[in-house]
């Protein structure tokens, strides 16, 4: 019995991938390689943030520095203009508390940015030491 | 039994096929390679970047160390510009222990039962100088700090036995410095004193690459003998005078009030701006190529001020 010559088959020369193979391996790899693309603007989108996170920081160092050359007793418990100081695209809040006895001022320093239509906030703060308020 | 007795046709791509398939193939690697080429120049350029602001930080954490415990009251700022600033920088501290006319004891440096009078960052040398306390007369009004020049330091044994056990420190080498001038008859044994060494920051033009760098070097406390420069970050924008928009580095000096001051004795705060730029242009997306500048402005507070 023959059963080679009974079982249809394909034709073993013709066989290979159709055109819509092709065009749908080419789209895979396209997405695949756009994928790779797309890494650059994560990294250009996290330097963005970085930059506004060291100058966020590096405002404010300075606001602590300028404060701390202030005098203590005309410095206790006042704060930023209601509507904060802008420098550098960041936007500070700050405030002085000073408790009466205490040898130390509190000052809080808030920092909004925005970042992409987000805003971000940070706090940072510090105590000084003073002459007993 | 076969089926074909002549030899089995040649499986192969018809000369349409492959024409196909290496236009397909080329066009897919043109893209393949663009977003190769793009990705390798813009992580070229954010490195970059990354590197420039990196420069820009590092001036704004060397600076503030020696230039925030410097006492501006006390004569510690030695010469001020846009572009260098001169200061004196602790290199110590300790108590006068015994003096004479001219001379002040200190006590040894690791007295028994743990005790500790004398500390060192660096040891002063001759025309470093000492910064005593002067009492001068009773109350606070009239306290002073005053800088004296070494003009010899000797150790001994002998001297300084207030802050001393006379019996277990007896063996230990005390540093005996004398000064170009005669103390102040108020200063008394016991009084604190500090030593101090000249430290310059200024930007500098390299000679070998031409390129300008915040620079350091060291003096002796009276300003005299410096070394050489030597570069302690950069490169930054070239200098400009006067101009904290575009000169790589500058100085802003104010007073407690916040206006601009010449005067040395009134600086409460130093204002440094360091601007600086890629050494070439970089591209980060959009396709444009240009130098990238970014530049950090710092507020240095002095700690002892008027």
């Amino acid at each position: 019995m023959n059963i080679m010559s009974n079982v249809p088959r394909r034709d073993a020369s013709r066989d290979g991938f159709t055109i819509v193979e092709v065009v749908v391996a080419i789209v895979i790899l396209s997405i695949g390689i756009l994928g790779l693309a797309a890494t650059a603007g994560v990294v250009v989108r996290q330097m963005t943030g970085a930059v506004h996170q060291s100058v966020a920081a590096t405002v404010a160092y300075s606001r602590m520095e300028k404060i701390r050359t202030g005098n203590c007793v005309a410095m206790k418990d006042s704060s930023s203009p209601a509507a904060g100081v802008t420098t550098r695209n960041v936007t500070e809040h700050w405030g002085i508390v000073g408790t009466a006895g205490s040898h130390a001022l509190l000052v809080y320093d808030t920092i909004s940015y925005m970042v992409r239509g987000k805003k971000k906030t940070q706090l940072y703060y510090s105590e000084y030491p003073c002459d007993p308020i | 039994m076969r089926s074909h007795l002549s030899p089995p046709r040649r499986a192969g791509f018809s000369l349409a096929e492959i024409m196909v398939a290496l236009v397909l193939l080329g066009i897919v690697a043109t893209g393949i390679m663009t977003v190769i080429m793009r990705q390798q120049q813009f992580y070229r350029s954010a490195t970059e970047v990354i590197d420039t602001r990196q420069q820009i930080r590092q001036a704004t954490a060397v600076v503030p160390v020696d230039v925030r415990g410097v006492s501006s009251v006390g004569g510690d700022i030695l010469n001020m510009s846009d572009s260098s600033l001169d200061v004196r920088g602790n290199i110590g501290s300790g108590v006068v222990c015994s003096h004479t006319a001219n001379s002040v004891t200190i006590p040894p440096l690791n007295l028994v039962n743990n005790r500790y009078f004398t500390t060192f960052l660096t040891r002063p040398k001759v025309n470093d100088v000492i910064i005593i306390l002067d009492d001068k007369a009773a109350g606070n009004a009239d306290d002073d700090w005053i800088p004296y020049t070494i003009s010899a330091i000797d150790s001994t044994l002998g001297g300084c036995v207030n802050f001393t056990d006379i019996a277990l420190d007896a063996t230990k080498y005390r540093y005996r410095y004398t000064f170009s001038t005669n103390l102040s008859t108020t200063i008394v044994d016991g009084a604190p004193l500090r030593m101090a060494r000249g430290v310059k920051y200024s930007i500098y033009k390299s000679a070998s690459d031409n390129l300008w760098w915040m620079g350091y070097r060291e003096c002796r406390g009276d300003g005299s003998g410096c070394a050489a420069v030597q570069p302690v970050s950069g490169p930054y924008r070239a200098y400009a005078a006067n101009d904290t928009v575009n000169s790589g580095v500058s100085f802003v000096y104010r007073d407690s009030t916040g206006a601009v001051t010449a005067s040395k004795i009134d600086v409460a705060r130093v204002e440094l701006f360091v601007h600086g730029e890629t050494q070439s242009p970089v591209a980060l997306g959009g396709g444009q190529i240009a130098l990238y500048r970014d530049y950090v402005k710092v507020t240095i507070a002095i700690r002892n001020r008027q």
